[in-house]
């Protein structure tokens, strides 16, 4: 049985302009140790489904309205409110994007990450603050000791993400989510940021949902990728088949745009034409149809399900199972292209 | 073709406020500190760095946006500190600047025609008509509907808003456009988008571009030379495959092996060198070496004695003691 | 695949779908877009295609917000209200209900029909009388507040925009003011200019200076970031056309909010200062100076303090109540 097992799982906002289907419709299964990237852009709800998982929608206008979270066995959009507060930070726990808004800047550092030890764990202050500074040490900030005594506006950028990290895993979660961990941090400090979770995640068997815009890092961390657009999951498959094996124009679009420093030749870019959708006004049938290539009469009117194209790799698209429909095809042109 | 752009030990200095009563020993953000480079007219020159290396601080000051502390700025021949009142504003002309926030980089209360005539406006080029129909042309030229004249910036998505602010910079025929950060903001499928008409402009018009971006590959994409930065210097400068295929310099090689490759064999594959630390505080640089507290090759001489920027290999310069391709070793032969 | 610089026609259409992200601090992009949503905002021309006609200003969506606020519309309809009741009394108080200085009524009589209100000790109809009154507290709330802002608009944006020795002047002289008490120094100006309506609303005018100079300077110091700004330096621009097109439009809001909740307060100071006899001169019908002659008779002739204090209560509160939504409506715009 899988770690977490999520099923058609749909998030929507009531908002004074329409309904927002943030989420619609998502499925995975993660297992202990691995790790998920779940890659999007900005609106393709990518963020809203890990806030789902730990039930942090803000109810109105937010909620979730179908599906399953089955987080080892139970429901979690079943569970009670004191059984959902005893998961976060607890089994499950999230470590967000800005370094700078999301430690609390009038706590010290190791009393933040102490927190959860003394909320889930029931330590003394004087335990909680033991192992806060021993978290510390783990994930590498120098001098911990003294620096549990520090207050986050006196920890630079990638230290602060060091330091959610510690907090993140201080009771030893099952799973961790991260929400665009190092987007914001130099890339010198996401890679040994990169490096930290890794080495951690070999220690501790956390498995992790890394929620991320990068390719690259996800080409770096992720074991199983999933690909949203307009809250839709419109590929699913693991590393190695949504990077070497894509089958939806989307992912090829996203490939294809995409500058390389390490290939040789300095190859055109190739971007995927048009914007992202605004949520509001989903395009009809396929959401991504008004800027694919290869779309059809069909794919404005029908919205295409997942399906299965070779083991565990699946696909939302409607020719994703025809034969030689891959990558990079010249065969066939798009009704509106 | 000749050189267009020759910056000479650029400085660039900003007061830390230390209180008042202990004004003797103010200290300073050495932002930028005694940069030197040239432009060859039609070609591109990448800028490279993390944050606090002083890219931005570099293009603004070129363009007097911030005026440096010290240096030599020539501009065709013309020494660009020394310029006043309409010598200054002729520069204007001819140096433009995109900036990185598709959002803070357009006046919310300015119709998009407005906004991209307003260059004219200020120059007082062209009677009214022929402003608007400049407007619609350059709308035109970057994508966008020119119908769409008198609508305002928050109608727009991020792409289409940077592409407002390229055709305002266009407005003027510039030579030289200083490009700070114009695609960081937004998302990679509309990047590509805008990488791509920079080229097609820098074809189309015979642009000049100074690029300055942290996004490795993005550069190593639009450039002809890249020069990367570290704590206000130039720490290697050379021809865009030199500096990717070969970088002399340790921190060109542990940024590039730091930069993950979308490619998951590859990227398991590669050797990386993970930098210990923090980028040191530009208040406080490191003596010597600026590289040398996070450097993996350190040694004494580092920390005593600042590298100088030497050539390394043809075209290509690299400012360390120890100056090798990748992987470096320090071995008996110390400085080459 | 060929080369996609200009996008198809299709491109062309606005739509607002969130495709860049706005900055932080360190210009790294900030994807979680800044709003309490966890998606992008679907605010601004989602609905509109490249046919819609109608152009949403920023102007235009906060007058949209500000309708829906019913607080706030409330406020507005009874501050017309006012107005226009007070204005045209002429028209309809006298013919029924006698001039507010005639003594022809008998005194003290409580609310009857004739007399809605009751009458005063000398006879004089309340009701006609809070009627009038509403002249002189508007008079002094409107001609006070623009005094105010006339100073502290331009003292604000001279400290605002050129900061240095000028903010450091301007800033302390307001400090100097608001180390008064300010009924206190109302007083002290009252009793230098002596008493009458234009030397009230004259001290209260001098008095409200410093708040909006600071309300606006801080407002203009925020602006003053945005990379527009930057960009009109760099065209060109010179100091006037950059204050008076980009920094001020962009800076008024703040005002707008301050300006209106300050007339309820030059009301609220009137009224306080007419109490004790230092504003306008009876017999003119002011509600301070109906409060105040009211003061012994308070619980024989209630009629005499109800109805003037509920006159300025509500006359504030609207004026309150506007401001906030004013506040909302226009806050939100700011943040897009």
């Amino acid at each position: 049985m899988a770690l977490l097992e999520v099923n058609n799982l749909k998030t929507h906002f009531l908002t004074r302009d329409g309904v927002v289907k943030a989420v619609d419709g998502v499925s995975f299964a993660l297992d202990c140790g691995k790790t998920l990237a779940v890659v999007g852009e900005s609106g393709s709800g990518k963020s809203v489904t890990a806030l789902s998982l730990m039930r942090l929608i803000p109810e109105p206008p937010g909620k979730t309205v179908d599906g399953e979270i089955i987080f080892k066995g139970e429901n979690v959009l079943d569970m009670t409110d004191s059984q959902v507060r005893a998961m976060r930070g607890n089994r499950v726990a999230m470590i967000f994007q800005d370094p700078m808004t999301s430690l609390n800047p009038v706590y010290k550092v190791g009393r933040q990450i102490g927190e959860s030890l003394r909320l889930h764990k029931g330590m003394s202050a004087r335990e909680a603050r033991v192992r806060a500074v021993e978290l510390l040490e783990t994930v590498g900030i120098p001098h911990p000791d003294n620096r549990a005594n520090d207050y986050p506006h006196q920890f630079s950028g990638g230290m602060r993400q060091r330091a959610m990290i510690a907090m993140a895993l201080a009771c030893d979660p099952d799973i961790l989510i991260a929400d665009e961990p190092t987007t914001a941090l130099d890339v010198t400090i996401q890679a040994q940021i990169l490096e930290l979770m890794a080495d951690l995640q070999r220690r501790t068997g956390t498995a992790i949902i890394m929620i991320t815009h990068d390719l690259g890092v996800v080409a770096d961390m992720a074991n199983d990728v999933m690909v949203m657009y307009a809250g839709k999951q419109i590929e699913y498959g693991t590393s190695d088949e949504v990077f070497y094996e894509p089958r939806h124009p989307y992912t090829w679009g996203l490939l294809d745009s995409l500058p390389r420093h390490d290939i040789d030749a300095k190859g055109e870019l190739c971007p995927i034409k048009g914007q992202p959708p605004s949520l509001i006004n989903v395009p009809s049938g396929c959401a991504f149809h008004p800027r694919c290539p290869y779309a059809q009469e069909i794919c404005t009117v029908e919205c295409p399900e997942l399906v299965a194209v070779d083991g565990g790799h699946s696909v939302a698209c409607h020719f994703a199972s025809e034969p030689g429909f891959r990558r990079g095809d010249t065969t066939r042109a798009g009704v509106g292209a | 073709m000749g050189e267009l752009l020759r910056v000479e030990n650029l400085l660039k200095h900003f007061p830390v406020e230390q209180g008042v009563l202990s004004s003797r020993l103010s200290r300073k953000v050495k932002a930028v500190d005694d940069v030197s480079f040239t432009v060859e007219e039609g070609e591109t020159l990448g800028l490279v760095g993390e944050s606090g290396c002083g890219k931005s601080t570099t293009g603004r000051c070129i363009m007097r946006l911030i005026e440096p502390t010290a240096g030599v700025v020539t501009f065709d021949g013309t020494d660009v500190r020394q310029l006043r009142g309409a010598a200054l504003k002729a520069f204007r002309r001819d140096v433009q600047i995109i900036f990185q926030d598709p959002y803070a980089s357009l006046n919310p209360r300015m119709t998009i025609g407005e906004i991209v005539a307003e260059p004219l406006a200020v120059h007082r080029q062209g009677t009214p008509a022929e402003r608007r129909a400049r407007v619609k042309e350059l709308l035109d030229v970057v994508g966008l509907n020119p119908e769409h004249v008198n609508r305002y910036p928050h109608e727009f998505s991020g792409g289409q808003r940077q592409r407002i602010g390229i055709a305002r910079s266009l407005a003027l025929r510039p030579r030289l456009i200083v490009c700070d950060e114009p695609v960081s903001a937004l998302d990679v499928s509309i990047q590509a988008q805008v990488i791509n008409l920079l080229d097609d402009l820098q074809d189309r018009f015979g642009l000049t571009y100074l690029f300055i971006a942290h996004d490795l590959s993005v550069v190593r994409h639009i450039s002809d030379r890249v020069a990367v930065m570290y704590l206000g210097k130039i720490v290697e400068i050379s021809d865009w495959r030199d500096l990717y295929d070969s970088p002399h310099h340790p921190y060109t090689q542990s940024l590039l092996s730091s930069v993950p490759v979308p490619d998951p064999r590859v990227q398991r594959g590669r050797q990386r060198i993970i930098l210990e630390g923090d980028v040191p505080s530009p208040v406080d640089p490191p003596t010597g070496c600026r590289f040398h507290t996070r450097c993996p090759l350190a040694q004494p001489v580092c920390s005593a004695e600042e590298p100088e920027l030497r050539e390394v290999a043809p075209g290509h310069r690299a400012a360390c003691h120890f100056a090798a391709p990748f992987p470096i070793t320090v071995g008996a032969e110390g400085a080459e | 695949m060929t080369r996609d610089v200009h996008p198809d026609p299709d491109d062309r259409d606005i739509g607002k779908p969130a495709d860049a992200t706005p900055l932080d601090v360190g210009g790294h992009p900030v994807r979680d877009q800044g709003s309490q949503l966890p998606y992008p905002p679907a605010s601004g021309g989602d609905s509109l295609s490249a046919e819609s006609p109608k152009t949403r200003t920023l102007w235009g969506d906060a007058w949209g917000r500000l309708r829906r606020n019913k607080l706030a519309i409330a406020g507005l309809i009874w501050i017309v209200l006012v107005v226009s009741a007070t204005l045209s009394a002429d028209l309809w108080v006298k013919p029924i209900f006698g001039d507010p200085i005639s003594l022809e009524f008998g005194s003290l009589e409580p609310p009857s029909v004739q007399h809605p209100f009751g009458t005063d000790k000398l006879g004089r109809d309340v009701f006609a009388r809070v009627v009038y009154g509403a002249r002189v507290s508007l008079a002094v709330g409107v001609l006070a507040v623009s005094i105010s802002l006339v100073i502290g608009l331009i003292l604000g944006a001279l400290s605002g925009y050129y900061g240095g020795l000028i903010d450091s002047f301007i800033m302390r002289t307001a400090d100097v003011f608001f180390a008064f008490p300010y009924i206190l120094f109302a007083i002290a100006l009252l009793a230098v200019l002596g008493p009458g309506l234009r030397n009230v609303f004259i001290a209260i005018g001098i008095l409200g200076w410093p708040s909006i100079a600071r309300v606006f300077r801080s407002s203009i110091l925020s602006v003053k970031e945005n990379e527009y700004v930057d960009a009109a330096r760099a065209m060109g621009a010179s100091d006037m056309r950059i204050m008076f097109r980009h920094i001020m439009p962009n800076a008024v809001a703040p005002i707008i909010v301050y300006g209106t909740m300050s007339i309820g307060g030059a009301i609220i100071t009137e009224a306080a200062l007419s109490f004790l006899g230092m504003g306008v001169l009876p017999p003119a019908p002011a509600w301070g100076l109906m409060l105040s002659d009211a003061k012994s008779l308070m619980f024989r002739a209630p009629w005499l303090t109800i109805w003037p204090g509920f006159a300025i209560l509500t006359t504030v509160l609207a004026f309150v109540l506007m401001g906030d939504g004013l506040r909302d409506a226009l806050d939100v715009k700011m943040k897009d």
